[in-house]
């Protein structure tokens, strides 16, 4: 079914709105739920909550295009779970994603002006615009869909060192980026 | 260090960046069958040119390609952007006056006790079916691909050569070899 018609459902708040919506991008809800809390049955929650707040939010909004909309919901109601969690519980690839970027943190003095999470997404977003179109998407892969180095490795085409290496060097890359702005993480 | 404001700057980040990531899915994912096709009809056409072209060169298998020793336009320049072991990023800019059409041949040499020697060398075969043109005024980022063949390369000086294509008005196109060094450290 055509984006277009699954949200004009929404918009006669049919009930079969989120079942259209579940059997096109279900499969991807669930998966980028689970890369973030790393538990089906905590993923499965998260999803039917991000139904919900489709069915909530559409109408007004008449997102176009639909799936970044749907798996943006999907993953601000996981990540939240994930950090309510406590920090023994949180086992999943989104930790592991998150410890790389721990490691390129800005040593204690070296910046002094701390920024919040929208200047800093700003900033990010100054840094994504200097790497090239296949590094971006390495890094959204492992960052925002907390995709593992394998399944990057095998979208991409390459190998799994490949990619494992060129987030070094990204990581590297931005933390440079950033400290020339001034911002630390 | 605070991955919490990190994991909250992922989530605002611009929506295109997600798209993009989401598309190149889509773009890069071909069914086996298509791409040995295209690999099959590639070798044919290559195998063709080379029975039946009147070319005074002779220049059609990469030996002889990467031999040409014609000087490129002023303007067209090929630079290394980012170094690994297992691969590297290029940058072909053309501030030249004529379009540039990218995919030949390509070529990676180690320098070795005063002299250039082959580490590997790659055919028409492997590059783009459909060749892209590089318009005067702008760039191209690709990789140098031997990451492909399994390579990583030892510590020392490099060099690559890419074989493009000048099309110049009123003129068959020829060729020309790009180089560019680079350090693996």
């Amino acid at each position: 079914m055509e984006d277009a018609a699954i949200i004009e459902l929404f918009f006669q708040r049919s009930e079969q709105a989120i079942q259209a919506l579940d059997e096109k991008y279900g499969a991807l809800c669930h998966s980028l739920s689970y890369n973030i809390v790393g538990d089906r049955q905590d993923a499965e929650e998260c999803v039917n909550d991000a139904y919900l707040g489709a069915w909530n939010a559409i109408p007004p909004a008449r997102p176009a295009p639909l799936l970044p909309y749907l798996l943006k919901i999907v993953r601000n109601i996981s990540v939240g779970a994930y950090w309510r969690r406590t920090a023994a519980k949180r086992d999943s690839r989104y930790t592991v994603s998150l410890q790389e970027i721990e490691c390129c943190a800005a040593g204690a003095g070296e910046v002094e002006d701390a920024v919040d999470a929208r200047e800093l997404a700003r900033s990010i977003e100054g840094f994504l615009d200097t790497l090239t179109a296949e590094n971006r998407v390495i890094f959204l892969r492992r960052y925002w869909f907390a995709d593992s180095c394998r399944d990057i490795a095998n979208l991409m085409g390459l190998s799994e060192k490949a990619v494992s290496v060129r987030l070094v060097r990204i990581r590297q890359k931005m933390r440079q980026y950033l400290l020339k702005k001034g911002v630390s993480l | 260090m605070n991955t919490r404001k990190f994991s909250d700057a992922m989530d605002q980040l611009h929506p295109k960046y997600v798209e993009e990531a989401l598309e190149y899915r889509k773009r890069q994912k071909k069914p086996l069958w298509l791409k040995w096709g295209a690999a099959a009809a590639s070798l044919c056409l290559v195998v063709t040119a080379v029975l039946f072209a009147a070319r005074a060169d002779g220049a059609d298998n990469s030996d002889a390609l990467l031999a040409v020793d014609t000087i490129p336009p002023a303007g067209l320049t090929l630079t290394i952007v980012d170094v690994a072991p297992d691969d590297a990023e290029f940058l072909i800019t053309n501030n030249s006056d004529f379009p540039v059409r990218y995919g030949r041949a390509n070529r990676v040499e180690r320098y070795d006790s005063g002299s250039w020697t082959e580490v590997t060398t790659e055919s028409a075969g492997v590059f783009p079916l459909a060749p892209r043109t590089i318009q005067p005024g702008t760039r191209m980022y690709g990789m140098c691909g031997w990451v492909v063949k399994g390579l990583t390369l030892e510590p020392g000086v490099y060099r690559y050569l890419l074989v493009v294509d000048i099309l110049e008005d009123d003129r068959e196109p020829y060729p020309v070899v790009l180089k560019a060094e680079f350090v693996i450290e």
